[in-house]
């Protein structure tokens, strides 16, 4: 049932978004749709590259702190779930650079 | 390796992470795999009952998952199970969290005797050695009361430490939520152990 709920949210909100751009005049045409969502698979796949990068560099840093001086942090710090979402910010600018040269 | 070949590569990842994210928000998925994953208990007489630390906040609050740790120890000391309750915590300041938890038990009804503070183990290695220091050769038989999912491993460092353990599982991670932040939350707490368990074989320390 939240299942449901939660998707039809979505739904919801993307055919609203959809609408008010069509409204508004601008092109939304079905194989910019598809390029829209391979862009954003992109993003996705590319956020997980940078959170497994950022994984490892942590534990990594972690454990060297502790084997070099008297500190002791911890190993969950590395996956503390902002983590992923600054991951997914440094995949989106990534992206955008990409999208900002290539346009040149 | 082309640019072509690195798009598509990050497609089929982008890909795979959404249905993964999928199937554990939005199916039993996450749920089964706990139940697979939890340690089941073995309750029975013992030198002591040995209780995990897990966390408490600056203002000297416990943690939910230290708090249930320690009311199971608790409710298995009042069942005389074992002699000695252990109470286990990483030094913190203002105070500590198993002088914290030795409050509660005393507010319980467990007598002060029957306490046994251990504190300083700022991992489950280090708890499982600072044990057998505290408890010495003598106490074998220990009632080791820890997350369900965490006590494959705690097991594993407490009889390297020369303990026989007989596991008192705590549901600290609700292998029962059907929302999908509850499924969520519970599969990344499950990825957090199964990460944790392959550091402690690489390193040899299981």
């Amino acid at each position: 049932m939240e299942a449901l709920f939660l998707l039809s949210l979505i739904a919801a909100t993307s055919a609203a978004a959809l609408h008010l751009a069509r409204r508004r005049g601008v092109a939304v045409a079905p194989d910019a749709l598809r390029a829209a969502a391979l862009h954003m698979l992109e993003c996705v796949g590319l956020t997980m590259v940078f959170f497994a990068a950022n994984l490892v560099l942590g534990a990594l840093l972690t454990l060297a702190v502790r084997a070099l001086t008297p500190l002791f942090v911890s190993l969950y710090l590395s996956g503390d779930v902002s983590l992923l979402v600054l991951s997914s910010l440094q995949a989106l600018v990534c992206q955008a650079w990409r999208g900002t040269r290539s346009g040149r | 390796m082309s640019v072509g070949r690195i798009r598509r590569a990050l497609r089929l990842m982008g890909a795979a992470t959404l249905a993964l994210f999928a199937a554990v928000a939005f199916t039993p998925l996450a749920n089964a795999l706990h139940g697979r994953l939890a340690a089941h208990p073995q309750i029975g007489r013992a030198d002591a009952i040995v209780v995990l630390g897990a966390g408490v906040s600056t203002t000297g609050t416990l943690s939910d998952s230290s708090l249930r740790r320690a009311v199971h120890g608790i409710e298995l000391q009042r069942r005389a199970l074992a002699p000695v309750l252990v109470l286990l915590g990483p030094s913190s300041w203002p105070v500590g969290e198993a002088p914290i938890r030795g409050t509660l038990a005393r507010a319980m009804g467990v007598p002060q005797e029957r306490i046994r503070l251990v504190t300083g183990g700022r991992t489950t290695r280090e708890e499982a050695e600072r044990t057998r220091e505290a408890l010495g050769p003598d106490v074998k038989r220990i009632l080791l009361v820890t997350g369900a999912i965490h006590m494959t491993r705690a097991r594993s460092l407490f009889e390297r430490a020369g303990f026989t353990v007989l596991p008192a599982p705590v549901e600290d991670t609700s292998g029962g939520g059907i929302s999908p932040e509850a499924r969520l939350a519970l599969a990344l707490r499950m990825g957090e152990e199964l990460l944790a368990q392959l550091y402690h074989r690489l390193a040899g320390y299981i």
